[in-house]
């Protein structure tokens, strides 16, 4: 698997270079420059909603928290787990300190 | 200290790269078209290579290209840096060959050759990787047969393996892209690269 791993990273390095016939470049350049007022239409509800998500710090957050959802539960605990023990510590202390 | 340097070196080249994509997406929000023209002729080819990887289609991957650019040609104001612009024009483009996969699934059952696609004027283009020449020249043939099986897997291996292993997309990303449960897609990306393994031990085999 690390074998398939580390080809799978050159992988992403691929550049598929159109025919030669194509300069597809020059062709989006082209239709950008020429762009009529159907071309517009190709802003629909779908891609809207994507950009909206994609804009969202509130989106990009709550999938990264989805994303790292065991780190977040481990944390979680972690965080109670001390919050009851420092309060546990400092009742500790009080009464130590209220008994002097 | 070489490596030092080498690393410092790269982290430089990068943070230029982020800078001036930034600059150049600014620049665009400006109404500058030449800047954005920069743009096009820099990342094209990266977008022609996740189309016609997901669509298996170069004239489809053609049209998703110059459809992506003009989304993002019209809607560049609207962009608010959150990512870098390469992450954002990667979703869109993955995000409209999936749109495009949903309407007609045609490329499905089709049956590709990559070699009959290179054929077709295409060309593959692999970055040198940091190693000797004989060891790339041998990677090289891997990749290439790496991405042969993966043309001509399944859709439902294909789209989620290219989508986790090539895109870098989390398991979760791909569950929502492609509405089916994580447990799925898990076992459907375990599945492909069991059969690219086996296949590639077969051919090795020989």
């Amino acid at each position: 698997m690390n074998d398939l791993n580390k080809f799978f990273k050159f992988a992403k390095d691929i550049i598929v270079k159109p025919s030669k016939d194509t300069n597809i470049e020059d062709k989006i350049i082209e239709k950008i420059r020429n762009l009529s007022d159907e071309d517009k239409t190709i802003l629909d509800n779908n891609f809207k909603e994507f950009l909206k998500k994609y804009n969202s710090r509130f989106y990009l957050f709550k999938k990264t928290l989805k994303e790292n959802c065991a780190l977040v539960t481990v944390l979680s605990i972690v965080g109670v787990g001390a919050t009851i023990f420092f309060l546990i510590e400092y009742n500790n202390y009080k009464n130590y300190r209220n008994k002097n | 200290m070489v490596q030092k340097n080498n690393l410092e070196d790269f982290n430089k080249e990068k943070e230029e790269k982020i800078i001036d994509d930034k600059r150049l997406v600014e620049r665009s929000k400006n109404g500058d078209k030449s800047a954005f023209e920069y743009l096009v002729r820099k990342y094209s080819k990266y977008v022609y290579t996740t189309a016609f990887f997901m669509l298996r289609d170069s004239q489809e991957a053609e049209d998703i290209s110059q459809e992506v650019f003009v989304k993002v040609f019209l809607s560049i104001g609207g962009f608010r840096g959150l990512s870098s612009f390469k992450t954002w024009l990667r979703k869109l483009t993955v995000n409209t060959c999936i749109d495009k996969i949903r309407i007609k699934s045609k490329t499905a059952d089709k049956k590709v050759s990559l070699d009959s696609m290179i054929e077709d004027g295409n060309d593959i283009l692999l970055y040198e990787f940091n190693q000797n020449v004989e060891k790339f020249f041998q990677d090289k043939e891997t990749v290439k047969e790496i991405l042969k099986i993966i043309v001509n897997l399944d859709e439902s291996y294909r789209i989620p393996l290219i989508l986790r292993d090539l895109q870098d997309y989390s398991y979760v990303e791909i569950s929502e892209i492609l509405n089916k449960p994580v447990g799925t897609i898990k076992t459907n990306i375990h599945r492909a690269r069991k059969i690219i393994r086996d296949t590639l031990d077969e051919k090795n085999k020989k």
